[in-house]
Order: C-alpha cells, then sequence, then structure tokens
C-alpha cells in the first residue's frame, strides 16, 4: 500500500464517519432540535427547545405559563387554566427544569409578549426543593441545552453541538422506539386493544431506591452541598421581580416529596430552604405536611406524583376541593402587597381551608 | 480551539492545510503568512481579547532579534537582556504578580487568569533571543511569526528552538505535501487522540475524587492516596503525551518535523533517565537557559547539587504560582541530587536486571509521590495525601463507598462491601483500580508511538528504544483499518468536551 493510497483511506474514512454522523443527527434528531419528521418518536428531547418552539407556535394567544420540572408533567393545563382564569395556558415543564432554565425563558416571553396584544396574565412556577441549589442541569447536557434565542450562545454553535454529537444509542433507540411504535400501532388497528409496554410499575421503579447502598450512595452524592444556591435565589428574586414588574400574576408552589427522598434530604434541611424560597415570594408546601410521601399509590415512580396528587394541589391552590390540611401557604406575611402574591381571584384561588373537609379523592 | 474537538479535526485543519499548500503556489512567504494568520484564529478561538498579546509579542520579539543581530556584540548583549527580561515580565505580571501580591498581603491567591499560551510561546522567543545573539540568525518577519505561532506547538510545545523548525521554515521543499509524511502524521495524530480519549480521561474520573476530597479537607485510605496518585501521573502522561503526539502529527502534515516530547518515560530506570524522556523540550530548555548558565555540573557536586535544585524549582515554578509547584520542583531537585551521588558512589558498573528492576520502582514511585504534590490544590491537601500514602491516613470506621463505580463488582460478589470499604474507603474504587492497572500495563508494554512510527526527530540523550517490535507501523492495510478503528473509537467518544491537562500552565 502507498504512503498516499493509506492516508486517502484514513481521510475517507473519518470524514465518512463525520458526515455519517451529521446525516444521522439529523435525519433521527433524537434531541428534536432539527424539526426533522422522518422519524416521530424521539427519546432524548431537549424539553428547552421544545417549550419555546411550543410557545412561538402560540405566542398570540398564550396568557398564562406553567414553569417546572418533570414533576410537573401530569398538573393539567385544564384545571391550571381554570383555577388561574385564563384562556390560554401553556406547559413550560422539562425534565430538571430549574430556575436557571425558567429565568431566560420568562425574559425571552416578556420581550416578545410586549409586542403582542394578548399579554402574560399569570405564571405558575412549581419548585423543587430537593434539587433548589443543586448543580444546574441547564446547559448541563446535550438535552438541556437552552436553545440560542434565550441564551448567550451563538447559535452556530447550538447547531453545531447538535449536527456532530455521536449518539449511537439514542440513534438506535429512536429507530427501535418508531419500529415499535408503528407494530404497536398496527397491533391495536388489528384487535382494538392497546398495547401497554413501555409503562413504569410504581413498584419496580422503587424498586432500585431501596437498595441501602444505591441510597448511600446517593446521600453521599447528593449530600446536604448546594454549591449553587445563591445563585439560584437571585435567579427567583429575578423571576419574581419580572412577573411583578409587567404585571404577571405569579403563584409558587413546592412540589411534594416521597418519603425516602425527604428522608435523604433531611426534613429540616427541606423545611429550612422552603423557608427560605418563602422569603423571596410567597408560596404552597407540600412537604410541610407529608400527607403523600408515604403513600405509593400517589406516586409514579421514585419522584414524581401521579395525576391524583396533581389534581389535588391544584384543588388546594385554588380553591376548589376540598381541603385536607395539605399544602400550607407560607411566606403570606412577607408578601408587598403587590400583583404576586397567592391571594384569591377569579379563578378561585384561595387561602388554606379547614383542615377536616373531605380529601379530593374521595370525593 | 482543541486538538480533540470535531471543529478543529474536521473544519479548522483541513481548511488549514488547503490554504497552506494554495498560498505556496504564490510563495513559501504568503504560506508562511497565511499559517501565521490561521494559528492566530486558531488562538483567538479561545479568547478573542488576548489576541493582541502573541502579535505584539511576535513583533516586539522580532524587532529585537534584529537589533542583536545588526549591533557590536556588547551592545547585542544589552539588546538581549531588555528582550529576556521583558517576556519574564509579560509572563509575571501575568502568570505571577497575584501568588506574589498575596504572599505580601497575606491572603489565598485568586484564580489565574493567564493568556493561553503564554508560558510555551515565552520559552520559545527567549530561546530565539539567545540563539540570536550566539549565532545571529536572520529571518524575515513572516518566517519567525509562523515559527512561533505555528498551531501545532503554539498552545503546549513542545518548546521548539529556532534551529529545529526556522531552517524548515525558510526552506521551500518543505512546502509541498509530502504523502509519507501525511500518512505517518495521520497514525500519530489519531494515536495521541487515542491516548488522550480514551485512557487519559477516562482515569480523570477515579483521579478527582480522591483529590477534591482531601482538598475539601477529608481523610483519604493509604490505597486511595496511592491510586489516586499512581491514576493522575498516568493521566498526565497519556493527556499530554497524547496532546504532544498530536502536534507531531500535525506538524508532518505540513511537512514540517517537530521534536518529541515524550520517550516512554514510565520505563526509565532512573530519575536522571525519566527526565531525559519526560517533558523533552522543557527539560531540554531548563538544562541550556537555568542549568548551564548558572554553572551546571563544572564547579564540583556540591555546586551541581545546588543548580539541580534551582533549576527543578525553575521548571516547577513555570507550571504555575503556587506552593505546589515549587515544592514538586524543589522535590525533583532533591530526587535528582540523590540520583547523580548515587552514580558517582556506584561508578558507571551496568546494573543488573534485579538493580535495574529497582531503580525503575523506586523511579516510578518517587514519581507519583512528586505528582501528588503537582496535583493539588495547595500544600494542606498534599500533605493529607502524602500521609495517607505513608499510613497516616485516618480513614472514618465506617466509611461510605464508592457505589457509582463499584455497585456492579459488589453485587455480582466479585468483592466484598467489607473490602472495599475498609481498603479503598470513599474515595477509591476496584473498577479505578483495574482501570489505572490496565492504563499502567499499556505505558509499560505498549511501544511508544514514536518508537511505533520510527520518528526520530529531536531524540532524548538516552537509550531508550526497544529493537525488533512486532508491531511496527508502515503504510499498511491492517495499519490503516487499526489506525481508522482507534480513530472511530476516539471519535465516539469526542462528545464530551475535555481540555489538555498541559492548557493550564
Amino acid at each position: 500500500m502507498t504512503s498516499r493510497a493509506f492516508a486517502i483511506v484514513l481521510i475517507g474514512g473519518a470524514f465518512s464517519l463525520f458526515i455519517s454522523t451529521l446525516a444521522a443527527n439529523v435525519i433521527l434528531d433524537p434531541e428534536q432540535v432539527f424539526g426533522t419528521g422522518l422519524y416521530s418518536h424521539k427519546v432524548n428531547i431537549n424539553e428547552r427547545v421544545r417549550r419555546l418552539r411550543q410557545y412561538q407556535q402560540q405566542a398570540e394567544s398564550v396568557d398564562g405559563l406553567l414553569f417546572s420540572s418533570s414533576r410537573g408533567n401530569l398538573l393539567d393545563p385544564g384545571l391550571l387554566a381554570k383555577g388561574m382564569g385564563l384562556s390560554h395556558f401553556a406547559s413550560a415543564s422539562m425534565s430538571y427544569g430549574m430556575v436557571s432554565d425558567y429565568v431566560p425563558l420568562l425574559e425571552y416571553i416578556v420581550r416578545d409578549k410586549a409586542t403582542r396584544p394578548i399579554k402574560l396574565k399569570h405564571v405558575f412556577l412549581l419548585l423543587d426543593v430537593d434539587f433548589f441549589g443543586r448543580p444546574s442541569w441547564t446547559n448541563s447536557n446535550i438535552n438541556s441545552f437552552l436553545p440560542p434565542e434565550i441564551s448567550d450562545e451563538s447559535a452556530a454553535r447550538f447547531w453545531w453541538r447538535y449536527l456532530t454529537a455521536f449518539q449511537y444509542r439514542l440513534w438506535r433507540d429512536v429507530i427501535r422506539a418508531d419500529h415499535r411504535r408503528k407494530e404497536q400501532a398496527r397491533a391495536a388497528a388489528d384487535s382494538g386493544v392497546v398495547d401497554a409496554r413501555g409503562q413504569i410499575d410504581p413498584a419496580e421503579a422503587m424498586e432500585g431506591v431501596r437498595s441501602p447502598l444505591v441510597q448511600q450512595e446517593y446521600r453521599r452524592g447528593w449530600n446536604a452541598v448546594r454549591p449553587d444556591l445563591d445563585r439560584q435565589l437571585a435567579l427567583l428574586q429575578r423571576l419574581v421581580a419580572l412577573c411583578r414588574d409587567n404585571q404577571i400574576r405569579l403563584t409558587v408552589a413546592i412540589s411534594p416529596l416521597q418519603a425516602w427522598n425527604l428522608d435523604l434530604n433531611g426534613p429540616a434541611e427541606i423545611d429550612a430552604l422552603t423557608e427560605r424560597l418563602s422569603r423571596v415570594t410567597p408560596l404552597f408546601d407540600f412537604n410541610a405536611v407529608p400527607f403523600i410521601a408515604d403513600k405509593n399509590e400517589y406516586w409514579l415512580d421514585n419522584s414524581h406524583f401521579d395525576q391524583k396528587a396533581a389534581a389535588m394541589m391544584l384543588a388546594r391552590i385554588f380553591g376548589t376541593g376540598a381541603d385536607i390540611g395539605w399544602g400550607e401557604l407560607r411566606g403570606a406575611e412577607n408578601d408587598d402587597g403587590r400583583s404576586v402574591s397567592p391571594r384569591p381571584t377569579e379563578g378561585g384561588m384561595a387561602a388554606p381551608r379547614a383542615m377536616n373537609e373531605t380529601p379530593l379523592e374521595a370525593r | 480551539m482543541l486538538f480533540n474537538s470535531l471543529e478543529f479535526i474536521f473544519v479548522f485543519l483541513p481548511i488549514a492545510l488547503a490554504v497552506h499548500f494554495l498560498a505556496a503556489g504564490h510563495g513559501i512567504r504568503a504560506a508562511a503568512t497565511v499559517t501565521t494568520l490561521s494559528s492566530l484564529f486558531f488562538y483567538a478561538w479561545w479568547k478573542p481579547s488576548f489576541l493582541p498579546l502573541p502579535v505584539l509579542s511576535i513583533t516586539f520579539n522580532f524587532l529585537l532579534a534584529g537589533l542583536i543581530t545588526r549591533t557590536q556584540r556588547d551592545r547585542a548583549r544589552w539588546w538581549l537582556i531588555l528582550g529576556v527580561t521583558a517576556n519574564l515580565l509579560v509572563l509575571g505580571y501575568f502568570k505571577y504578580s497575584d501568588f506574589l501580591l498575596s504572599i505580601l498581603e497575606q491572603r489565598s491567591p485568586g484564580s489565574p487568569n493567564v493568556p493561553l499560551a503564554l508560558s510555551f510561546t515565552t520559552f520559545v522567543q527567549i530561546a530565539f533571543l539567545v540563539e540570536c545573539y550566539r549565532k545571529a540568525p536572520t529571518t524575515p518577519l513572516p518566517f519567525y511569526a509562523m515559527f512561533v505561532s505555528f498551531f501545532p506547538h503554539l498552545i503546549a510545545g513542545p518548546i521548539v528552538r529556532w534551529s529545529e523548525l526556522g531552517p524548515q521554515i525558510a526552506d521551500k521543499d518543505h512546502y509541498r505535501p509530502d504523502w509519507d509524511n501525511i500518512a505517518k502524521g495521520l497514525t500519530i495524530f489519531c494515536l495521541g487522540i487515542a491516548k488522550k480519549v480514551l485512557i487519559a480521561d477516562k482515569l480523570a474520573v477515579f483521579v478527582a475524587p480522591v483529590f477534591d476530597a482531601a482538598s475539601a479537607g477529608e481523610s483519604v485510605s493509604a490505597v486511595a492516596a496511592w491510586g489516586g496518585s499512581i491514576a493522575y501521573s498516568l493521566q498526565l502522561y497519556f493527556d499530554f503525551s497524547g496532546y504532544s503526539d498530536m502536534a507531531v502529527g500535525l506538524g508532518l502534515l505540513f511537512n514540517f518535523r517537530l521534536p518529541i516530547n515524550f520517550a516512554a518515560p514510565f520505563r526509565s530506570t532512573s530519575i536522571i533517565d525519566l527526565w531525559r524522556r519526560w517533558h523533552i523540550s522543557l527539560s531540554r530548555f531548563l538544562r541550556d537557559f537555568v542549568y548551564v548558565p548558572l554553572g551546571g555540573n563544572g564547579s564540583g557536586p556540591l555546586r551541581r547539587s545546588l543548580n539541580l535544585i534551582v533549576t527543578m524549582v525553575v521548571g516547577g515554578f513555570w507550571h504555575g504560582a503556587n506552593w505546589t509547584f515549587i515544592c514538586w520542583g524543589a522535590f525533583h531537585g532533591i530526587l535528582l541530587t540523590a540520583n547523580h551521588l548515587w552514580r558517582s558512589l556506584r561508578g558507571e558498573r551496568e546494573a543488573s536486571a534485579a538493580g535495574r528492576f529497582v531503580g525503575w520502582f523506586l523511579t516510578f514511585a518517587a514519581f507519583a509521590v512528586g505528582m501528588t504534590m503537582f496535583r493539588s490544590a495547595d500544600l494542606a491537601t498534599s500533605g493529607r495525601l502524602l500521609q495517607a500514602m505513608v499510613g497516616f491516613g485516618h480513614a472514618p470506621e465506617n466509611p461510605p463507598v464508592m457505589v457509582g463505580f463499584d455497585f456492579w463488582v459488589m453485587e455480582k460478589g466479585f468483592v466484598t462491601e467489607a473490602f472495599v470499604r475498609n481498603w479503598l474507603g470513599s474515595y477509591w474504587s476496584v473498577v479505578g483500580s483495574l482501570a489505572t492497572m490496565v492504563a499502567f500495563a499499556i505505558a509499560i508494554a505498549v511501544p511508544d508511538t514514536m518508537e511505533l512510527v520510527d520518528y526520530r526527530e529531536g531524540e532524548p540523550r538516552s537509550n531508550w528504544r526497544r529493537s525488533g517490535s512486532p508491531l511496527r507501523w508502515s503504510p499498511s492495510p491492517a495499519w490503516a483499518l487499526a489506525v481508522l478503528a482507534l480513530f472511530g473509537v476516539a471519535f465516539a467518544n469526542l462528545g464530551s468536551f475535555s481540555e489538555f491537562l498541559y492548557y493550564q500552565f
């Protein structure tokens, strides 16, 4: 083999690999950033980008927003819109969503809304106190980079990352998932029965965290250090100020935690941090009374509460259901009386109800 | 821009090569100018605001070199002193001023904000001025600018001399693509990137917990301290030698031959030999511009020892403004002194196989101990780790274990939880030990890149090459397949951002 042939084989091979990678990313689009529709099922969606695109599509009509991590996915948008008295409520829930994601997105939306007839009236913010102050997920992972419109990053750099990432497993999973979805659709069409494969069994999902070694590792890696706390508190203050300055009503709730999670973080630490957050803005605390913490029937897995719990939370916040003493309103005394506090509205947001009323799910 | 980034490999490099050889059609000065501009673009990619620094520095040193070569020797000497002083002042201002002020003000030094490549270009340009004074080379600005800024060596060396690269830059025969050099250069580049991405970066995840824990004031076990230090020694070796291989490979793509920087240093059987094979271009610089001017070994053993220690302290301080680097340099100065003393006692007799083994073992162990200082954030951290290494660490009685790495081996029953808990503690792992052993075996047993491809530019004064390796490189289909496969695996791992360790120096 001549040196020339050797070099050409290497250069050709390397560029083939590179171009194949670009092609796979554009065609399969695992993070759904290119908007390619050839494979409809995505497995590693960049929800920060998707939420912005969704907003852009309905920017004219949106008048309310939900900011939350994936824990907020089961908060019913219909109930939220109804509770807030809004006409068009959009969700900006995203995996590992944190205040570092919400503030730039809200700033973008506020700027955008300035030129539109329908303004943003209400923001619902669901905070995860167990994550608050931890290293931010924002821009730390290929499915968590903020879209260039709302970050300082150049658009070229953003797209280059998604164009060139070698993500063999995700490509494979996109193809498999797409194939399975087609098979399921075919089977459902033939038999009329929906295949439930892929749903998580809550008992199975909880199994992992019961291992003492895993709990120990979790505790070790997830210790009481919250290195980003000051910055995130400042961001929360920025979010509150943004809402206040733009006459946007803000409702804040702390998502409930499971018993094991409360234990790992320490109930006292959770309470102290919630107290600090409540000094920034009044909020509904769903951990002060751990009503569902040890009831598996309210949990999808070891982190996400289910639809029943979500409905109970909204009922508590908007005063539309019976009060069971869950969801303490904290920090109201610090409310400066401006338009950001959770106070009764046309939609029915209410102060805490009596403890002896019937739980929502028992009705 | 990093050598191990996709934008470098698939965009910048092909364009830089194409414009270099296209411009060469219009003359070698045009090619040198174009490649200088490419190199400055490469530099500015990191932080555009620092770009004026190399531009001004190159211009200043070029003008000064002209004065040195054109004036009488007595006057030239003063121009040389001015040039060396100015270069050191710039380096000192950016790299050491805060450290020195922190000593005076008795506070902790802040985070350094050193312009990229400054340490390396300072030494390259000082060496050039001295060469101008001694041999009076004359060169046009485009050649000098390319000599200093040539991007393969710009950021982290090798620290090239004008006598090595200058004649090549001035020779028009070097401005034509040479397929033999391109084939070899691509091979060296791919082996270098594999060292960096597949070995050094993999070890980093095991090293960090040990040093971070010690830095946070936590106790680590003796096994963890040794494991962390050995793993870091290997990480640094594969990282920096990988980078140096890539630099040499890139040089060959342009048809320029850069000197080698590493020669299988972990096979050294003495610390003297190790320093002839580790960061060779820095060792040469320190020898020629610090050790020899101090008097070298010509003034008796006591003076030689002092010169060695001072030289190594300077070398340590060059790495960074921190007491840890100063102590690391002093430690190596003492080791070299001890090694010279041993040699003078023992004479020139050939060592036995057992003697060579003991020498090798002590050399590697001493190097790993030194790396504890080199990697530590401060002296207190080094102290904690060194205490642990000699068995004075105070590991907690029932430490949590590093489940993230060892869960699988414990779950499968390959090791017991008690073993991990008692011997490794919270910051070291079975998996980390295995990864370190594999990297160690590669460093010792597998022929070095420069051995494989028989590249000998800047060969060290050491009989380091093994003869008769069956793996010797040739442009064959088997090698093409192997190199391509290695590049493919490295390519698949390029997604995560990882800087070269020597960028920080």
